[in-house]
C-alpha cells in the first residue's frame, strides 16, 4: 500500500500539469495535425483516389493536378497526408482506414531516402500512437521484432500511449526547451563560439544504418500489402532530395540500395507500380539539384515544375490514363 | 539500453513485477536472468565474454580456496590477472597499438602495412573486468573466502544496476549482499520495494542530472570542442567549464540511478562522488571523484608497486604509473594518457613537504581556503581539457586558445555573442557550474546533509519533488539524447 501513495501522487501531479497545460489552445499541435487530416479523409466520403504519405509526397501533388493526370474529377482526390508521416505512420493510418471500410480505385504513397532512415521524432510516435487501431497492436509489435530493438519501439509506443493521456510530450518539449533554453538563431548560433562558420551539413540526412533500414523496410512491405485491400492500385513513388547531386559517395551508395530496394518491394507485389522520381528521363531530368528543394527534400517552385513535369511522363508510361 | 531510456522503464518495470512475485528460492536466479537480458540487449555476443570472465575466475576462487601451495597460489593469480587483461587489453586496446605503432614507425620512415582488426569495444567490460579481477585478488590476499556459489558470483560481477559504468564495487562489499538474495536477511524481502524514498529520490535526483542538465549542456560542449582551431578563447573556457558540469552530472546522475536501483532491489552499493568540485589538492579531488575506481587504483596498482613505502622518489614513480594507468584505463587515445599524466603530475607536485608547509602557513580564513578550492578546480579543468578533446592535435589547439596564445578579443567575443542570440543560454549554463561548484563548496564536508534534510520533509511534498524531477526530465529530455559518457569506458 505504501507503493500505491506515491503512485497515485504522481499521476495527480501529471494530470494537473496536464489540466493545466491544455487549456492553452496551442498545447496538442501535432495531435490537431493528426485530427485534422483524419477529418479531411473521413468527410471525403465519395473520394476514389487517396494521397498517403508526408508533405514530401503531397505537397507539390496537388488534387487538381493528379485529378489531371489520372483523368479524374478533382472531387473524387482526397489529401489523405500528415505532416511528417513516413512510413509506420501510414501503415497506422491505412489500418484505420482499413477497419472503417474504406476503398479507393487508387492509393499514391511517396517515400525518400531519408525516411528510410529516421525513426526517433517524438512528433512520429505521437502519430504512428494516435492512428493505430487498438486492434492493429500486435500487427504493430510483430513489426517492431524486425528491427534491432523491438524493446526500445514498444517502450516508446507505451511511452507516447501514456504521453497521449496526459498531454503532448513532444510539444511541451519543444515549447517549454524554446521559453526556457532559448531559440537559437539557425544563422548566427555559432557566433558565439568559432570564429569561422562551421561546414554545412545535409538537411535531412541520417545514418543509415541496419537496424533503422531493416524495420522501415518491413514497414513498407507491410503497407504495400495493406494497401493490397484498401485500393485496387497502389502507386509508389520514389521521391527525390537534393543528396542525389550533393551527397557523398556513400549516400549515393545509399541511394542506389533505396532504390533497388523498392523495385524488389513493388516487383513483388503485382498490385504495386513503381513511380521513379529519383531517376530523370531524357530531356527530363526532374527535381534533383540543391535550388530544386526549399530544404532538400521538400521542392521549390523550380523543382515543383521539374517533379511535375516527370511524374506525367512516368504515369503515362505507365498507362495511369484511361 | 541505459537508464534514462523507455526501453530501460519497461525492463525495470517488468523486472520488477516478476521479481516481486518470485519465490524466494528463486529471486537470485531471477535477479541474474535480468541482468543477463539488460547487458544481452546490447550484444548476445559480448554476453559470452562476460559469462565467460565469470566462469574462469569463479573457478579461479574456487582453486584459490582449495590448495594452501604458495607457488600454485601465485600461478593462479598470475593467470587470472593475464587473462582479464588480455581480454581488456585485446578488445580496449588492439585498434590503439596497431594504430600508434604503425604512427611511431612511419615516422622514423618505415612504411606498414596496417592491418585494421576494427574491434568492436563490449559496453562496461573495463568496469566487470576490474571488478572480476579485485575478487580473485582479494580470495589470492586471502582477504574473503571463495564465494560459495557460482550464482552468487555471476550475481556479484553482473549485477545490471552497475555493471555497465560502476560503480567498481568490491567482493568484500557487494558479495555478501548477492548470498543473502532470497534469504530472512533479504531487506528487500520485507522492506525493499516498499520503502522506497531512499531510492527513488536517488533515482529522479540522478536522471534529472542526467537528462536536464548534462544532456542540455553537451551541444554547447560540442559546439566549442568540434574545431578547436577555430574556437574563440573565452569560449575555450566556457566550453570547458560547462564540460566540467556535464561529465559531472553525467557520471554522478548514472551513479545515483544505480545506487537507488540497488537500494529498490535491497543492495547497498558504494559511493562514487562526495563534492569533488570543492577539493582542495589532488589527493582530495581522488578521495571524491570516481571513489570506486580511486580506491581500486590505490589498493590493486598503487600499494602492490610499493605505494610511499620505498622512499619519496619512488613514491612519485609510484603516482605517476597509477595516473597514467588510470588514463589510460578510461579509453584507448593518448589524450586519456596526457590526462592521466597530468593527474600524475599534479599529485607529485603537490606532494613536497615544502609545498604542504606552505599551504599550511597560508592563513586559515575561510576566504583563503576557497580561493585555494576555486584555484584547483581550474587545474581540474584544465584536465578535463584533455579528456574532453579528440586527438593530441586538438589538445595543442584547445590550449592555444584556453592560453590565449592567439590574443584575447574579449570585448568582441561579446559582441559576437550578442550577434549570436546565444547570450541567454549561455548564461544560463555559465550560472548552472557556478551552482554545482557553490553546493559543492558550501556541503564539501558532508556532502549528503541535503539528502537527508530532504527526507524529514513530510511524505508528500517529497514524492511531490521526486514527480517534478521525473517530469523535467519528461519535458526536457532532448531529442536525441546522448548516451552516458562513461558507457564508452
Amino acid at each position: 500500500m505504501r507503493l500505491v501513495g506515491p503512485l497515485l501522487l504522481l499521476v495527480t501531479a501529471l494530470w494537473v500539469a496536464d489540466a493545466l497545460l491544455s487549456r492553452d489552445r496551442t498545447v496538442g499541435w501535432e495531435r490537431n495535425t493528426v485530427r485534422n487530416a483524419l477529418n479531411r479523409v473521413h468527410t471525403a466520403k465519395d473520394a476514389r483516389v487517396a494521397i498517403l504519405g508526408s508533405s514530401t509526397s503531397a505537397d507539390w501533388l496537388p488534387n487538381a493536378f493528379a485529378a489531371q493526370t489520372l483523368g479524374r474529377k478533382a472531387g473524387e482526390i482526397v489529401d489523405a497526408h500528415l505532416n511528417g508521416c513516413h512510413q509506420p505512420c501510414t501503415w497506422s493510418e491505412i489500418q484505420g482506414l482499413l477497419a472503417q471500410g474504406r476503398h479507393y480505385d487508387v492509393a499514391f504513397f511517396g517515400t525518400n531516402l531519408f525516411q528510410q532512415c529516421e525513426f526517433v521524432s517524438p512528433k512520429r510516435q505521437l502519430q504512428d500512437e494516435m492512428l493505430l487501431p487498438t486492434a492493429s497492436i500486435p500487427a504493430a509489435f510483430a513489426l517492431y521484432a524486425r528491427a534491432e530493438d523491438p524493446l526500445g519501439y514498444v517502450a516508446r509506443f507505451l511511452g507516447v500511449k501514456l504521453s497521449g493521456v496526459y498531454g503532448d510530450t513532444g510539444f511541451l518539449q519543444d515549447e517549454w526547451r524554446k521559453a526556457t533554453l532559448g531559440a537559437p538563431s539557425p544563422t548566427d548560433a555559432w557566433r558565439w563560439a568559432r570564429a569561422v562558420p562551421p561546414p554545412e551539413g545535409g538537411t535531412h540526412d541520417c545514418s543509415y544504418d541496419d537496424d533503422a533500414i531493416a524495420y522501415k523496410t518491413a514497414v513498407t512491405g507491410a503497407l504495400l500489402d495493406d494497401l493490397r485491400a484498401l485500393a485496387d492500385v497502389t502507386y509508389l513513388m520514389l521521391l527525390p532530395d537534393d543528396l542525389l547531386t550533393t551527397g557523398t559517395p556513400a549516400q549515393l551508395a545509399a541511394w542506389t540500395k533505396h532504390r533497388a530496394l523498392h523495385a524488389a518491394l513493388a516487383e513483388a507485389r503485382p498490385w504495386v507500380r513503381l513511380v521513379d522520381l529519383s531517376t530523370g528521363l531524357p530531356g527530363l531530368p526532374g527535381a534533383r539539384r540543391r535550388e530544386d528543394f526549399r530544404d532538400g527534400v521538400h521542392v521549390s517552385p523550380a523543382g515543383l515544375k521539374a517533379q511535375q513535369s516527370l511524374f506525367t511522363a512516368r504515369m503515362q508510361a505507365l498507362g495511369a490514363k484511361p | 539500453m541505459t537508464f534514462t531510456t523507455p526501453q530501460f522503464l519497461l525492463f525495470f518495470v517488468l523486472f520488477v513485477a516478476v521479481y516481486a512475485w518470485t519465490p524466494r528460492a528463486a529471486r537470485k536466479r531471477v535477479l541474474l536472468a535480468a541482468s543477463y537480458l539488460f547487458y544481452g540487449a546490447w550484444s548476445v555476443w559480448f554476453l559470452s565474454l562476460l559469462v565467460g570472465t565469470t566462469l574462469f575466475d569463479w573457478q579461479v576462487g574456487r582453486w584459490l580456496g582449495e590448495t594452501t601451495d604458495a607457488t600454485r597460489r601465485k600461478r593462479l593469480i598470475t593467470a587470472s590477472i593475464v587473462a582479464n587483461l588480455s581480454v581488456l587489453g585485446f578488445f580496449k586496446y588492439a585498434n590503439f597499438f596497431v594504430d600508434s605503432s604503425t604512427g611511431l614507425l612511419s615516422l622514423v620512415g618505415v612504411a606498414v602495412d596496417q592491418h585494421v582488426l576494427n574491434v568492436v569495444l563490449p559496453v562496461g567490460i573495463s568496469f566487470y573486468t576490474f571488478q572480476s579481477m579485485s575478487y580473485t585478488i582479494d580470495v589470492y590476499r586471502r582477504d574473503l573466502p571463495p564465494a560459495k556459489t557460482l550464482v552468487d558470483f555471476a550475481l556479484y560481477v553482473t549485477f545490471f544496476p552497475q555493471l555497465v559504468a560502476g560503480p567498481i564495487e568490491r567482493a568484500t562489499h557487494l558479495l555478501p549482499q548477492c548470498e543473502r538474495v532470497g534469504t530472512d536477511a533479504d531487506p528487500a524481502l520485507e522492506s525493499g520495494f516498499v520503502n522506497t524514498w531512499d531510492a527513488w529520490g536517488l533515482i529522479a535526483l540522478g536522471a534529472f542530472k542526467k537528462v536536464v542538465l548534462a544532456d542540455n549542456i553537451a551541444p554547447l560542449v560540442e559546439s566549442a570542442y568540434a574545431d578547436p582551431s577555430t574556437t574563440h578563447g573565452a569560449a575555450m573556457w566556457l566550453g570547458t567549464y560547462a564540460f566540467a558540469a556535464q561529465i559531472y552530472c553525467d557520471f554522478s546522475g548514472y551513479s545515483d540511478i544505480a545506487v537507488g536501483v540497488g537500494r529498490l532491489l535491497g543492495f547497498d552499493l558504494m559511493q562514487n562522488f562526495r563534492a569533488p568540485y570543492a577539493a582542495d589538492g589532488p589527493s582530495d579531488f581522488w578521495r571524491r571523484w570516481h571513489i570506486s575506481l580511486s580506491g581500486w587504483l590505490r589498493d590493486y596498482l598503487y600499494i602492490p608497486l610499493g605505494g610511499n613505502r620505498s622512499g619519496e622518489g619512488r613514491a612519485r614513480l609510484n603516482m605517476l604509473w597509477t595516473m597514467l594507468l588510470g588514463g589510460l584505463w578510461h579509453g584507448a587515445a593518448w589524450n586519456f594518457v596526457l590526462w592521466g599524466a597530468y593527474h600524475g603530475l599534479l599529485l607529485i607536485v603537490f606532494r613536497p613537504a615544502a609545498l604542504e608547509r606552505f599551504a599550511n602557513a597560508l592563513p586559515a580564513q575561510p576566504v583563503v581556503r576557497l580561493v585555494r578550492r576555486i584555484a584547483f578546480f581550474h587545474l581540474t579543468c584544465l584536465g578535463w581539457a584533455l579528456f574532453r578533446a579528440e586527438s593530441l592535435a586538438d589538445c595543442k589547439a584547445v590550449f592555444a586558445r584556453l592560453l590565449f596564445l592567439d590574443g584575447w578579443a574579449g570585448v568582441d567575443w561579446l559582441a559576437e555573442v550578442e550577434r549570436s542570440g546565444e547570450g541567454g543560454r549561455l548564461a544560463l549554463v555559465f550560472g548552472l557550474v557556478v551552482g554545482i561548484v557553490g553546493v559543492h563548496l558550501a556541503r564539501r564536508d558532508d556532502p549528503s546533509a541535503a539528502v537527508r534534510a530532504l527526507g524529514r520533509w513530510p511524505i508528500a511534498a517529497r514524492w511531490a519533488l521526486a514527480a517534478a524531477l521525473l517530469l523535467a526530465c519528461v519535458v526536457f529530455a532532448p531529442e536525441k539524447p546522448p548516451p552516458f559518457i562513461y558507457f564508452q569506458f
